[in-house]
């Protein structure tokens, strides 16, 4: 991998003791009706959704319920 | 009722009660007064903050089935590039990510859907994986529908490539570009070589800069070797104008404007073919240089 960037080394690839100083983002990929939403688990049931990775299209972006922030339930089935 | 009896009920009642959660609640009581003043505070983590939100939990397969983009919807795709372009290899957490494969379905979703006539692509990137950056630029470039990419903050390093691969390309008067030479990251195995294969990389972004934008080789690889300019790298940063004056970048502008020139070129393509000759003038910038040879 050759990484042209703007970013210093150091930064990008920063070691885990480092990290943990920091907020730990943990999010996850979630497939949904053909989306691909970036979430973050808040539980079980509960996830808040944090952006769309992949859109089914444009008016996907003012959809309130896929808003960065929105807390979802999921539904178990 | 007597007096005894209202007694009698209220000690009854102070019975009943355990202590710790009367005690509990007089402390929140307390401190809500207390707090009057301040501030609202961030509500704790777990449940008060789904609590907070009640519009927005709603069982996730109450929202809808999945929509297809159907008549009436917009006929335009928007595709972000943010953060760093993510390649063969994840990058830690704390970087913001754009990966390829999010990128290349869309792209190839967008080209084949009937419905899209146009795409515009923002970009807000820092650079990335050459590999990957190219791939999308070289994606973006070969869609037979309308593109225009906007580059709004900054499209740095593998950024630029992706910034002139749109038919059309604007730079927000603010947003930056900053071209550099490749570096390495790893190890050096043996100079000669690696210095090769840096040259070679570093060819085909120069190359596909100079074949999908104004600028000349000449005056793009001088803009990349310049020194005094970066604190830590050899290289320049260009802001907006400057951007549009070496020819790397077609126009300033922002959204409105980028938006604007997609219409135009969604309008264009929907002429008969003769017509769309005779349109051509109006679009000033549209003169791409055909791919040089390899300067060897």
């Amino acid at each position: 991998m050759t990484l042209y960037t703007v970013i210093p080394e150091e930064e990008i690839f920063k070691s885990a003791s480092q990290e943990q100083t920091e907020q730990a983002y943990e999010f996850h990929e979630m497939a949904w009706e053909g989306r691909l939403l970036l979430v973050e688990r808040l539980n079980d049931d509960y996830i808040r959704v944090e952006r769309i990775l992949q859109p089914c299209g444009i008016q996907d972006f003012l959809n309130p319920f896929l808003q960065p922030g929105t807390v979802l339930q999921l539904n178990k089935t | 009722m007597t007096k005894a009896q209202d007694l009698s009920t209220y000690s009854k009642m102070e019975t009943s009660l355990d202590f710790t959660s009367m005690y509990r609640w007089n402390v929140d009581a307390l401190e809500g007064w207390l707090r009057q003043d301040e501030p609202p505070q961030a509500p704790p983590i777990e449940a008060p903050l789904i609590k907070e939100a009640p519009p927005a939990i709603q069982t996730i397969q109450q929202l809808g089935t999945a929509s297809i983009p159907s008549p009436g919807e917009s006929n335009i795709y928007c595709l972000n590039i943010i953060g760093q372009i993510e390649g063969h290899i994840v990058l830690p957490p704390q970087n913001k990510t754009t990966k390829y494969e999010h990128i290349i379905p869309q792209l190839v979703a967008a080209e084949q859907n009937p419905k899209i006539e146009g795409i515009l692509i923002m970009l807000n990137t820092v650079g990335g994986d050459v590999e990957a950056g190219l791939a999308i630029a070289e994606m973006i470039s070969s869609l037979t529908k309308p593109t225009v990419t906007l580059v709004l903050g900054g499209g740095h390093s593998i950024g630029v490539p992706i910034a002139t691969s749109g038919q059309a390309s604007f730079i927000a008067e603010t947003a930056t570009m900053t071209i550099h030479p490749i570096r390495l990251t790893g190890l050096v195995i043996g100079v000669p070589q690696t210095f090769e294969y840096l040259d070679k990389m570093q060819e085909r972004v120069v190359r596909f800069v100079v074949a999908h934008s104004n600028i000349s080789d000449q005056t793009f690889k001088e803009l990349m070797f310049k020194t005094g300019e970066l604190t830590r790298d050899i290289g320049t940063t260009i802001i907006g104008p400057e951007a549009v004056k070496h020819g790397l970048i077609d126009e300033i502008g922002g959204l409105g404007q980028a938006l604007k020139r997609l219409n135009e070129l969604i309008e264009m393509r929907r002429l008969p073919l003769g017509e769309q000759a005779a349109s051509l003038p109006t679009l000033s910038n549209e003169t791409k240089q055909p791919i040089p040879p390899t300067p060897r």
